[in-house]
Parts: C-alpha cells; structure tokens; sequence
C-alpha cells in the first residue's frame, strides 16, 4: 500500500517547525552580528542598526571593503535582514520547541529551554516597538526636567501669545527622516489652520550666509541664509538636519511663507499668519519627563591627557509628585523611577560648571531578558539534571549487574 | 489547488503594488502636542514681544534676540561693554556723525527698568561687524545700562524702513521684560 504524501500545510508546517530552519536562523543571525560589527567603524552605528536591524530592512548589502570583486565592482551579496531572521527563527522557535516537540516529563526542560528563547524574540520584538531612549543634560546647581533625542529630528511648531510659547504640535519624526532630497511631504496642522510642506531635507547641513542678490536662482536662501549639504557623518549624533519649509495658513491672502530650519539654530523661526505668530523649529525630539532632576553635585574625571572621563557619578535630587528624594547615580548604579531608567553616560566639565548627561530609557521590556534567562536556567537545569540523573541510574544499575556474577563465585 | 493559490497570490500582490503607484501623495495630520519644559524657556533670561510684522530668525554670537522686518531691515538684541558713551559714538560712527560729549540730549526710552537712550542716525552706513557698507542707510537704537553691561536694541535697514518702523522699536523695548527668577 502506498504511503500518501503530506498536504501542503503539513509541509509548511514541517518546514517552518524544522531544526534545519532554527539552524539557518542561528547562523544567518550570527553572520549579520560579525557583518555588522565589521562594518561599524566605517558607517556608524546608527546606520548600521538602520540598515541590518530595523524593520523595515527586509534585506541588507554588506559593503566590506575585503569582498572579493568582480569586473573592480565589489560582489553584491544581498542578506536577509536580521529583524525577519528573528521573526522566522520566533516561528519556527514556537511550532518547532513548544508546539510539535514530543510533550512529557522527560522533555519539560527542553520545551522550557525554548519557551525562554521564544520570550527573549518577544523582549527584542517589545524593546525595537516601543522602547524610547534619549539624554537629559544637567550642569551642576541646574534643574531639568526633560530628554532629547540622540539622532531623531522633527519640526515644532507653536503659537507665541503675548512673547510666550504655548505648547508646542510635533511633526513625527519618522515623517521627516524618510525623506530624500527631492521629495517633499505635506503636514497639515488643523487646530492652528496651518499646512507646511517640508522640502529640501538634509541628513547633515551647515546653515551659510549667501549674497541676497548674488546668489544663484537655484540657492534657496531666505533672509540671506542658505542651507549647505553635508556628507553624513558616521556619528549619527553629530549630523545637524536641514530643510526648507513653506507655510500656509487657512484664509490667508499673502501665500506661503519660505524658511530655511536648520538643525544647529539655537531657538525658532518665526512667520506671522492672519495676524498670528508662530514659531518653528527643525530640534531633535524632546521627551517631557514626569520628574524633574535637579543635579547637587557632579564628580568625574579625565583620562590623562585627553577629553574622555574615566570616572564620573552624580548626586541628584528627584522631585516628583511634590516631593524630594536624593540619590546617587554612578557607572552601572542607574536610578529607576516609573519605568524609566536613568544612568549617568555622559560628563565635562569645561571649567565654568560640571555637567552630567544622564540616558533615560523607557523600555517596557526591559528586564524581560533577564526574566528569559532565568528561564533558561531552570529548562537546562531539569533537562540536563534529569539526564544527569538518569546516566547515574544507568551506571549503578551496570555496576550493580558486573558485581552480582562475581559475588555469586565468591 | 497549489496553482490556485499561487495565482491568488499573484494577484493580490500585483494589485497592492498597483494601488501603491497609484496612491497620492498623503497629508499627514499633526495633532501631537508636548508639555512646555524649561528648554522652552529660551537660552537667555530676556522675554521680548515682537511685533507681528517682524519675524524672529535664528540668534547668534552676539545676538540673543534676532529679527527681520520688511525686505532688509534687521533688529538685534545684544550685550555691550566699553561704556554708554563710546557705544553711541561707535555707532554715530558707523554712519560717519560726528563724535557726541554727552548723551543728556538724546531721547529717553524705559526699558527693562531703567532709562535708556536712543540713538538714530542715517546716511551712507560704513560697513562693519560682518555688513556690508549701504547708502542711504538708517539706525535708530536703544542703549540702556544694566548694571556693568549694557543692554542693546539696534535697528538697521533703509533710511526710510527705519524711520517707519521706529514706533514699533521703542514700543518693543518698552515691553522687554527680564525672566522673573533670572539675573
């Protein structure tokens, strides 16, 4: 009798639960990691996280120099992206080592073992979605009570009444970032009745002075500024953005308004529409805190004869909620308050006052890898335990059976 | 049933692609707003409310504050030593006036408490601090000490855009105001 053969969702299943597949996933996952690093002098670490890591990299070119090369073009090797790497390999983790293995208490360990894998895939997935990062710097004596992006720019656009800011409308970052030179996109900000068309954006620019009247037609210069390109620099923190940004306001008779925003410009630009200011301005994200940190003291130093600090830590006092609280931040001794994590990175001192930068990170999954590796810990320590156990059973019982014979002779 | 499937799938992705080609370009709406924190607050302790038919472009070096009016003319917020005296004539200067002995005669404007001086000039500008030299060129500026420091509100442009756009100087200066808390 003929053995039929299995449908296509049992093969799909097969597949995708196969260790063939985990396999392939490991080694792809480990050869992105040594590609990455390799390239990471060169690019930055930014964009080499953009380009091998986000989501949005389905797959990823490696440029290395040592590629061998063909016709003095180096050879194109496309990759998959490590973000779809690990959703196949969270997959195949899932029907492979909890759903198809072989279920009893002599597995329980391994699908343990696999459950913590497949945990540590949902912390990644969690922390690349929605976890936030920025920096907070205090000088000495000074109170803060937010953080700024490190790379994401965006445009804020606010109504001035009577000299004063009001609360400021953010144009999403991601909308900004992704465009090219020659694109421009369109942001409509109903409660103020304004359109802005953002154009001419500049991953890294120096804002220049230009000759009003000399300047060629295709400079866009307002007020005798112009911005110029610039080659991207590998340290994403210190590209300073660029664009142009035409403003249009409902109802009003003059047209738009033209202004050059750039990244470095230490406060707004302003236009007046139907009578009303507002003011805009090209700043990397700012992250408003639920505390505010005053820092009391900041103590660090250098390395001899250079710029980088060897040591720093910081006494800060909380204030949240109304009340106060002093504590003291050092190298991995960081400070948790309502899911945020603060950890001093930064330090100078420039002679006037001692400045702390402190990362804060909101991470929903942030002690989750810990919690996985927990996990692990337990699943190997059963599987290998149970076996452990069982080769000692094995062992005595065969002593037991070479003993008996020669008890009975004697 | 394996070639049905693949032909759906087929289809379904020519069609996305066709509607991705075809899509216009979107609008995106900016509903988003954040909380006022102390960077809002500016990197200087002077508040200032312009006029609406100025436009505040980025500041400087020397300038705090930083303005445009009309289609050249400039105000600037500034710091100044060296003493009240030699400021205006550096300034009469600049517009080749005559040196001054005394600013008792000049006009008086309140600003940021105190009494400063106005003083206006026009004529062919000399050029300096980094502007080119201009005919028919006009000043009307506001010096006032605070303290060691002084305190300048300088406005160029056209003689005529100057002298039109004087009332709206001093009614600025007037309502300069130093951030309560600040030095």
């Amino acid at each position: 009798m003929a053995i039929a053969s299995p449908s296509i969702p049992v093969r799909l299943f097969r597949f995708f639960s196969g260790f063939g597949l985990a396999v392939t996933c490991l080694l792809l996952l480990l050869i992105l990691t040594w590609l990455s690093t390799l390239e990471q002098p060169a690019k930055g670490l930014y964009e080499v996280q953009k380009r091998y890591y986000d989501a949005e990299a389905w797959y990823v070119v490696p440029e290395l120099n040592w590629l061998p090369k063909i016709n003095g073009k180096p050879v194109s090797l496309p990759l998959p992206g490590a973000y779809l790497v690990s959703a196949v390999l969270f997959v195949n983790l899932f029907l492979g080592g909890i759903i198809r293995i072989r279920k009893g208490w002599r597995n329980i360990g391994v699908v343990i073992s696999h459950f913590s894998m497949v945990s540590l895939l949902i912390a990644g997935f969690v922390s690349h979605h929605y976890s936030k990062e920025g920096i907070m710097a205090v000088y000495q004596d000074d109170t803060s009570d937010f953080a700024q992006s490190y790379t994401e720019y965006t445009i804020e656009v606010a109504e001035i009444v009577n000299g004063e800011k009001t609360r400021p409308y953010v144009l999403p970052a991601k909308h900004l970032k992704s465009l090219a030179a020659d694109q421009s996109r369109m942001f409509e900000l109903p409660d103020l009745g304004l359109e802005l068309k953002v154009s001419g954006w500049m991953r890294n620019s120096a804002r220049v002075k230009v000759d009003k009247d000399g300047a060629s037609q295709d400079v866009v210069q307002v007020d005798g500024w112009a911005l110029q390109w610039l080659e991207t620099n590998p340290t994403e923190e210190l590209n300073l953005a660029g664009c142009h940004v035409n403003v249009v306001a409902d109802n009003e008779d003059g047209g738009d308004k033209l202004l050059v925003l750039h990244g470095g410009d230490p406060n707004a630009c302003t236009v007046t529409m139907n009578g009303k200011i507002y003011s805009l301005r090209l700043m990397r994200e700012i992250w408003p805190m639920p505390f505010q940190v005053r820092l009391d003291k900041s103590i660090g130093e250098y390395y001899p004869g250079t710029r980088k600090p060897s040591t720093f830590q910081s006494d800060i006092t909380r204030i949240a909620d109304g009340s106060e609280q002093s504590f003291r931040i050092k190298m991995n001794e960081p400070m948790r308050y309502g899911g945020y994590t603060l950890y001093q990175a930064r330090w100078e001192d420039r002679g006037d006052r001692p400045m702390s930068g402190f990362a804060i990170v909101r991470n929903p999954s942030d002690q989750w890898p810990k919690y996985s590796l927990y996990i692990s810990i337990l699943g190997l320590t059963i599987h290998f335990g149970m076996k452990l156990g069982g080769f000692v059973g094995k062992s005595s019982k065969s002593k037991n059976k070479d003993v008996t014979p020669d008890k009975a002779t004697a | 049933m394996f070639v049905h499937s693949f032909r759906l799938i087929c289809i379904s992705m020519l069609a996305v692609a066709l509607c991705a080609s075809c899509r216009k370009a979107e609008k995106i709406v900016v509903n988003e707003r954040r909380d006022l924190v102390v960077a809002d607050q500016g990197n200087h302790s002077l508040l200032a409310v312009m006029p609406p038919e100025w436009r505040q472009v980025p500041s400087t070096e020397f300038r705090m504050l930083n303005y445009r009016f009309g289609e050249s003319g400039e105000v600037f917020v500034g710091r100044s030593r060296g003493g009240l005296l030699p400021n205006i004539n550096r300034w009469l200067g600049q517009f080749g006036k005559p040196a001054i002995e005394s600013a008792e005669g000049l006009p008086k404007v309140a600003m940021l408490g105190q009494m400063g001086v106005l003083v206006s000039a026009s004529g062919d500008f000399a050029g300096g601090m980094g502007r080119a030299a201009r005919k028919d060129a006009g000043l009307a500026g506001i010096i006032v000490a605070i303290g060691e420091q002084l305190i300048t509100v300088k406005m160029m442009g056209s003689a005529s855009d100057v002298a039109a756009e004087q009332e709206r100087l001093i009614k600025f200066c007037e309502g300069l105001r130093i951030e309560a808390g600040a030095q």
